[in-house]
């Protein structure tokens, strides 16, 4: 579904991500793990055309979207969620999730967002509150509800589960296993949180420096000693 | 104590009402493009030098018809559109392109200074080669005589301009409020100040954004500037330099990030400004019998209160704990 052909990405003149190329296969979960400083999120922001790819091609569905600027990849139908900074702090819940639907036209706006909220109840208890006055996990789940507004196929998150509790962490992992078996959605993962989330992926790409140590079925990182040792803190 | 008059107050009020809607605007456009607008107070001259020119083609004829009062509404109106498609030009063949280069805060608020005093010269040099028709001549221009008084029940008479000035803040204040939080183009206007990039990935058009609240900021400075004419000894483009430190002092004392700060703010230091040297010039008269005039000296009290304002509660009005304070 998605296709990234040796990537080379950056900010200004720091090269960060040197020749990175996977496969998301449709209806999959693919997680990106490694160390801190990696160049995960840059990896993540090149793809959505927010750092500067130097060369390589980003292909989604057949067509190339290297070029496209991230407010008109949503219209693709790829929805990412940053790591930090991923909802409107000074808005409502309500606000937050209508800013989500932005453009959809008013019924189904509503309808979406009655949607997400019977997916996520424990937001509906706190549709006026401010944003920022959530808890971690509210507000993690509030940035997957707002990328879900516009009913992506694919989904691009960046490290969901950190900062969480590990039971709350826990609990979103699972709500992102649904995303794929019940919403039908195709994920993207970035985690800091490894071996929790290799458990519960399909394909999976180890990332060190930029470069591409280890790329295959998820549950063959989780059983690679050496690399698990070594970069993942797995025993 | 020398007991203010009603008409004071509401001239006072005027004042500060004018400088709320000042202080907003220039607020408004450092909230969404971090740019401070040096060229505002110029903005409010064109909204001036708007009301200048209908009374000078169109409403000095008109002056003992009912249809005179018309220009109160028609010059805000005309002012509104004229300044905001100024501010909109200022931004998109000036500021924009620099953002775009990526320059820096430093170097924005120096553009806009350039770009003020091109506009402020142009201004001055089409005033000059302008004829007017019956007010004389239009650079520094004196309107005041073209004053006519309307008659309030309780209040006595009283000058139209210094009734709508905070009438139209008042309106401009609680529509703006509506607009920011009961339209999606308000709330998208509030989520592009909060998080731009978050708001560009969730598919916001944040440049249209930036455009409108150039156009807001201009618009209610033409605004507010066409009712000051009245105020002002002279339509003079030159006037601007003086309004715009108490803009910028308005706009700070409110917080710099609040449009209802700035709001605040403005009508604190303006209708100070207007206040505080009278009463201080009237105390002075009945403890020594002399008679000095500080209203000169006017902007040496709103600075007083900036500087105090900033060693106090250095994020401004706005970042004050309102309730914090109330339950002690």
């Amino acid at each position: 579904m998605l296709r990234v052909e040796s990537l080379n990405v950056g900010y200004g003149k720091f090269h960060i991500i040197f020749d990175v190329s996977f496969e998301v296969k449709e209806r999959t979960i693919f997680t990106i793990v490694g160390p801190n400083g990696g160049g995960k999120s840059t990896l993540l922001n090149g793809i959505m055309g927010i750092a500067t790819v130097f060369s390589g091609r980003v292909l989604y569905k057949g067509q190339d979207i290297t070029r496209v600027p991230p407010h008109e990849k949503s219209k693709y139908g790829i929805g990412y969620t940053p790591q930090t900074d991923n909802i409107f702090p000074g808005l409502t819940v309500m606000e937050n999730l209508m800013m989500a639907a932005y453009g959809l036209g008013e019924s189904m706006a509503r309808d979406r967002i009655e949607k997400v909220l019977a997916y996520y109840p424990a937001l509906r208890r706190r549709i006026d509150a401010k944003a920022r006055n959530l808890s971690g996990g509210e507000r993690q789940m509030l940035a997957i509800s707002m990328n879900l507004m516009r009913d992506p196929e694919f989904i691009i998150l960046d490290e969901p589960t950190s900062g969480l509790a590990p039971i709350i962490a826990k609990d979103l992992l699972k709500r992102i296993v649904g995303m794929r078996d019940e919403l039908k959605k195709t994920i993207l993962l970035v985690e800091q949180n490894a071996k929790a989330a290799l458990e519960v992926s399909d394909d999976a790409m180890l990332l060190v420096s930029g470069r591409s140590e280890f790329i295959g079925k998820a549950q063959a990182l989780l059983k690679d000693e050496e690399l698990g040792r070594k970069y993942l803190g797995v025993k | 104590m020398v007991l203010p008059s009603l008409e004071f107050l509401l001239s006072s009020a005027a004042a500060g009402a004018a400088l709320a809607l000042l202080s907003m605007g220039i607020t408004l456009t450092y909230m969404t493009t971090r740019v401070s607008n040096f060229a505002h107070a110029t903005m409010a001259i064109i909204g001036a030098v708007t009301t200048l020119l209908l009374l000078d083609r169109f409403f000095a004829g008109l002056r003992d018809s009912p249809l005179y009062y018309t220009l109160f509404l028609v010059s805000p109106l005309l002012a509104a559109v004229v300044t905001g498609a100024v501010a909109v030009i200022m931004y998109v063949t000036t500021i924009r392109p620099l953002i775009k280069k990526g320059t820096g805060l430093i170097g924005l608020m120096i553009a806009t200074l350039a770009f003020d005093i091109i506009l402020n010269n142009l201004l001055t040099l089409f005033l000059q080669l302008t004829p007017a028709q019956t007010v004389g001549r239009l650079l520094e221009a004196n309107v005041k005589g073209y004053l006519v008084p309307v008659s309030i029940p309780l209040v006595g008479y009283m000058y139209p301009h210094r009734l709508f000035l905070p009438i139209l803040a008042l309106l401009v204040g609680i529509g703006l409020h509506l607009f920011l939080t009961r339209t999606q183009f308000g709330i998208s206007m509030r989520a592009s100040i909060e998080n731009p990039q978050l708001a560009r990935i969730i598919g916001i058009n944040v440049e249209r954004v930036y455009l409108v609240s150039w156009f807001l900021s201009g618009a209610t400075a033409g605004m507010a500037g066409s009712l000051l004419a009245f105020e002002m000894p002279g339509i003079s483009p030159a006037a601007a330099y003086l309004y715009i430190v108490s803009i910028f002092a308005g706009s700070i004392v409110g917080g710099l990030n609040s449009i209802y700060g700035a709001l605040a703010g403005g009508f604190l230091v303006g209708s100070m400004e207007a206040i505080v040297p009278v009463f201080i010039s009237d105390v002075y008269q009945l403890v020594t019998g002399e008679y000095i005039d500080l209203l000169r000296y006017q902007r040496m009290f709103s600075f007083l209160l900036l500087i105090l304002v900033l060693l106090v509660a250095p994020e401004g009005l706005a970042g004050i704990k309102w309730r914090g304070i109330r339950r002690g």
